[in-house]
């Protein structure tokens, strides 16, 4: 054992010690790819989905300390952890950002898998495990944001609680079972089920469906943390309206991701077809996709009917989101008036939708028979090549950015401006991804300081590994092409 | 095992101080140890390793007993599906059982804790209150529990004193479950009829006639009964002019199930 390790300083003895013993668990069976340049975040959106997972977890389990769950406590400590803990703010904003960043990036990561046709290549189980993952997320989000217990939070129970019951033939069964009986089981469950049972559900699914390979992009990790921080910043989320079951709730939008479903109950009919049957239809479309779409053509392009049918679904579930946002704004006229949706413009836009996306799809196709494509050749970007003293100026010059934007985030605290200390730390996050961004894209101009640390093959040299970064950038492109 | 594994990932270092002791007596190590040192890659040598297992792994053609084996397959699958089906109703853990609370006569407290009466409820005018009220607070916080008292508006015969002129109906909308209000003086018109005072749901817009709480609009309006219309409860007054609850019938034909609808 000694042996391996001589030469070495006490450092990477260490690291290298350990990466022995991690061997020996399945975490190493992850292949992870660092990679030396810029990379379309699309091919590792579900990397970054996870990303946010993690954010969650952390800021999750920190605002456990203080949270309450019931019908008494609820509201008034995520009031405290608003208004009293310090940095409380700051961390339920981050929780709640990232639940929506999720949620859209996990959709993202849905349809440019679907749009590229990486369900096929024996990926199936990961096509339907995502899927699953995908709506366990939304139900995550779900009862996230019924624990504050506000008015849209109550009338969301509600909501939920009601669709149980009402489901076909095991309803009240299924509604008793999932949910007790009165507000104080609800709001009990919805926690357990949010801070256990359902991440442990996810924690599960994802061990069947990431791929072996993976891209860990630290810059784009950074970034998305950032994002998620300046956005809070931006757009702080509020505590809304204290529930108080002596004064009736006034007229509330959920969340984003459940306006569709609530368009789609607002125009009347039957509440399991159009809060259940509807959106389930969506899901067992994406459900069959891979067992249907069997042949062996990846592009969009040379699969035109798949192509249509996801435009379609996309331009559906915008009309569907953008429609249940929309509440006329009258005071005076009956809610009814206001809330009822015609579901004869609503569903005839939807599916009109879907004929356009058809006709866009087979047209662009057409045309591009008829006119020609234009070749595309790929001609390899010219790398912006800086000299080693440029490229230290640039990260003197950012690092600098950094320390300013964290005075200026102290000062902003101590003012007591909180969401703009929030801004300022996302702003810290953005610079250093690009420190890191500019390193790693400098760093083939640096001067080398020693040889690469390669596992060493046997003497026997089939192929000597040749020197230096070109290898690794080209393994990162091809592992991006495979990964997730 | 697992010392065979450490040997074949260093076996390019020659001078090995552990592991050595234990492996000599091991039978099935020691091949594939001796086929190991020319190659380069661990992975093409398993085959030698397993050969002589493979004896071991044909056994001899034995006489079968299936009906045996059969019985006892059969009464395998059997016992699992006894061990699975419930005979104790396992799911009741997670219903919780409800908490029940008697339902007696009580006089309606409004929610600004003063006692309903005739004299302090103006016609066309709602009243929130809880019922069956208790001590506990987290029970009285229930929307399951919340009622309103209406006193109908006068073209109802709502500034008569007796009982006909109010109504209590359970706040939690037969659609889904949302919290309705009651909007004063609002005038709608229901079968020909003019109605004034109107209840609301904010949700999806289920709107219910004053008079008996069946809805005449919006999703609950077009469920199927006794599936739209509210639970209600059956009032008294005193000669004091004070207004009670007397314990409901929850039958469909009578006061109706809270949540899911009444007889009109």
């Amino acid at each position: 054992m000694a042996e391996k390790y001589k030469d070495k300083n006490l450092i990477l003895k260490l690291v290298l010690w350990i990466i022995d013993r991690l061997e020996r668990t399945v975490f190493l069976g992850f292949r992870f790819t660092f990679p030396r340049k810029f990379l379309s975040p699309m091919g590792f959106s579900g990397m970054l989905t996870f990303s946010t997972f993690v954010v969650l977890g952390i800021t999750g389990a920190v605002l456990m300390l203080f949270y309450q769950p019931g019908i008494e406590g609820a509201f008034d400590s995520v009031r405290l952890i608003e208004e009293e803990i310090p940095l409380g703010f700051a961390i339920r904003n981050i929780h709640y950002h990232a639940s929506n960043a999720m949620v859209f990036l996990a959709v993202l990561h849905l349809y440019y898998q679907y749009f590229s046709g990486r369900y096929k290549i024996r990926n199936e189980i990961i096509w339907v495990t995502g899927l699953i993952l995908g709506v366990v997320t939304v139900l995550e989000a779900f009862t996230g944001y019924d624990l504050i217990f506000n008015d849209r939070a109550e009338l969301a129970i509600s909501i939920g609680v009601g669709l149980t019951v009402f489901s076909p033939v095991i309803g009240p069964q299924l509604a008793a079972f999932i949910w007790g009986s009165g507000f104080s089981d609800f709001l009990l469950r919805l926690y357990a089920l949010h801070v256990f049972t359902i991440p442990l559900v996810m924690a599960v699914l994802m061990f069947f469906h990431f791929p072996k390979f993976l891209v860990f992009d630290i810059p784009l990790l950074t970034a998305t943390t950032g994002i998620i921080m300046l956005t809070g910043g931006i757009f702080p989320v509020d505590l809304g309206v204290k529930f108080d079951p002596n004064v009736p709730p006034g007229l509330t939008v959920p969340e984003w991701y459940l306006t569709g479903l609530y368009a789609f109950i607002r125009t009347g009919f039957d509440k399991f077809v159009t809060g259940g049957l509807l959106p389930a239809l969506l899901i067992l479309f994406f459900l069959a996709v891979p067992f249907v779409d069997t042949g062996r053509k990846f592009s969009w392009k040379d699969r035109p009917f798949f192509t249509a049918l996801g435009l379609g679904s996309i331009a559906q579930i915008l009309v569907a989101t953008v429609w249940g946002f929309y509440i006329n704004p009258d005071p005076t006229l009956p809610t009814v008036e206001r809330l009822l949706i015609d579901p004869v413009p609503l569903f005839s836009i939807m599916l009109i939708g879907l004929l356009i996306s058809f006709a866009i799809t087979y047209g662009f196709l057409k045309a591009r028979v008829v006119f020609g494509s234009k070749k595309r050749t790929f001609t390899k970007p010219v790398p912006i090549s800086l000299s080693g003293r440029w490229t230290a100026t640039i990260i003197a010059a950012l690092l600098g950015t950094q320390v300013l934007l964290n005075v200026l985030a102290i000062q902003a605290l101590n003012n007591g401006l909180l969401n703009l200390a929030l801004f300022e730390v996302g702003a810290v996050f953005l610079v250093f991804a690009a420190v890191f961004h500019v390193y790693r894209a400098a760093k083939p101009e640096l001067p080398k300081t020693k040889p690469q640390e390669l596992p060493k093959p046997t003497p026997v040299a089939t192929k000597t590994p040749p020197p230096a970064p070109a290898p690794v950038i080209a393994r990162a492109v091809e592992t991006d092409s495979t990964s997730e | 095992m697992a010392d065979n594994e450490e040997k074949t990932k260093s076996e390019g270092q020659p001078a090995k101080s552990e592991g050595q002791p234990a492996s000599p007596p091991a039978p099935v190590p020691a091949p594939a140890q001796k086929t190991a040192p020319p190659a380069a890659q661990p992975a093409p040598k398993p085959p030698p390793a397993v050969q002589p297992r493979a004896p071991l792994t044909k056994p001899p053609p034995k006489p079968p007993a299936p009906g045996r084996r059969n019985f006892l397959k059969i009464m395998t699958v059997v016992g699992g599906i006894l061990g699975i089906t419930p005979f104790i109703p396992y799911g009741a853990f997670f219903t919780g059982g409800g908490a029940g609370s008697s339902l007696e006569r009580q006089r309606i407290q409004k929610s600004d804790a003063v006692f309903a009466n005739v004299n302090n409820m103006v016609p066309d005018s709602a009243a929130i209150f809880v019922y069956p009220r208790t001590n506990d607070p987290k029970l009285d916080a229930e929307p399951f529990r919340r009622y309103q008292l209406i006193r109908l508006a006068g073209a109802h015969g709502g500034d008569s004193r007796e009982v006909s002129s109010f109504r209590a109906y359970s706040m939690i909308c037969v659609h889904l479950w949302c919290l309705w209000d009651y909007v004063p003086g609002r005038e709608v018109v229901i079968d020909d009829q003019n109605i004034v005072g109107n209840l609301e749901c904010p949700c999806h817009g289920s709107n219910y006639n004053v008079l008996n709480g069946k809805a005449y609009i919006g999703p609950a309006a077009d469920q199927t009964p006794p599936n739209d219309a509210l639970a209600s409860l059956p009032l008294e007054v005193d000669a004091a002019g004070d207004i009670w609850v007397t314990p409901p019938n929850t039958s469909f034909d009578q006061n109706g199930i809270v949540g899911i609808g009444r007889e009109v």
